[in-house]
């Protein structure tokens, strides 16, 4: 079981954590929220129903929703930490797409980041948030839309 | 639209850090537990070992009490009271010689 859990941790863990970071805008905010979701897995409050990794990115979802009700939007807004790494490693290129990606709707840039980072199929990610697959899909497309816009990468 | 896919692709979201140990998390509670009873204890016993020690009495002699009361006249008032607890009969006991007689039928 801890073993299983930790496998989980090292196999999703960065997108759960790049999604955790879209949410909040707070890197180190979403790292909390990350390893309260897998604490409680591993101390048996919380059990995997289904497909581990849609239950972990809604689990995920759900944390960060509440960790926001609980903190003051100066707060959540502070922090710039990079969550992104760019192939070549420049910290300014994964600033930049993170500026582009915070300048997003909130729903555009969830979407986004399922389905990007955390490779879902849109009717994944349409279970995680809770919407019609084909709202998921349109949302996706917005929001690459707009971030063509804005990033120039 | 598949490029933009493409180029965001490159990018790698970053690898969190390792969970915070379990057994860690689970003994904070009582690792503070004990922590606040080993103060709690090693304070008890600092009290009691500092705790003032009742003088012995002295000597239930003439010579010892005039010597007392020559050097430390102060103190002569206190050793009698404490020489009375070991000399005199127990007044509140009730087998002791202040209680009351029965009455006679």
């Amino acid at each position: 079981m801890d073993r299983d859990v930790r496998q989980l941790y090292e196999l999703h863990g960065p997108a759960l954590l790049a999604y955790a970071s879209a949410l909040l805008r707070d890197p180190s905010a979403a790292e909390d929220v990350l390893h309260q979701v897998f604490l409680n897995v591993l101390r048996g409050r919380a059990s995997i129903n289904g497909a581990p990794a849609a239950y972990l990115f809604r689990a995920v979802r759900n944390t960060a929703l509440n960790h926001v009700r609980g903190t003051s939007r100066e707060v959540e807004l502070a922090d710039g930490g990079v969550w992104l790494e760019s192939s070549d490693g420049s910290k300014e290129t994964s600033i930049a797409l993170q500026s582009a990606l915070k300048r997003l709707p909130e729903e555009q840039r969830e979407m986004v980041v399922l389905k990007i980072w955390g490779e879902l199929t849109f009717e994944e990610a349409a279970a995680v948030i809770g919407i019609p697959a084909n709202t998921a899909a349109s949302r996706y497309r917005y929001g690459l839309a707009k971030l063509k816009e804005m990033w120039h990468g | 639209m598949d490029d933009l896919e493409a180029k965001l692709r490159e990018f790698r979201p970053r690898r969190p850090a390792t969970i915070p140990d379990e057994r860690l998390q689970l003994l904070r509670g009582p690792i503070w537990v004990a922590a606040v009873a080993a103060i709690a204890a090693v304070m008890l016993i600092a009290s009691w070992i500092e705790r003032p020690r009742p003088q012995p009495a002295p000597a239930a002699t003439l010579g010892a009490l005039t010597a007392l009361a020559l050097e430390s006249p102060d103190q002569l008032d206190a050793a009698l009271t404490r020489m009375s607890g070991t000399l005199l009969p127990d007044v509140h006991d009730a087998l002791g010689p202040a209680r009351q007689p029965k009455e006679s039928q």
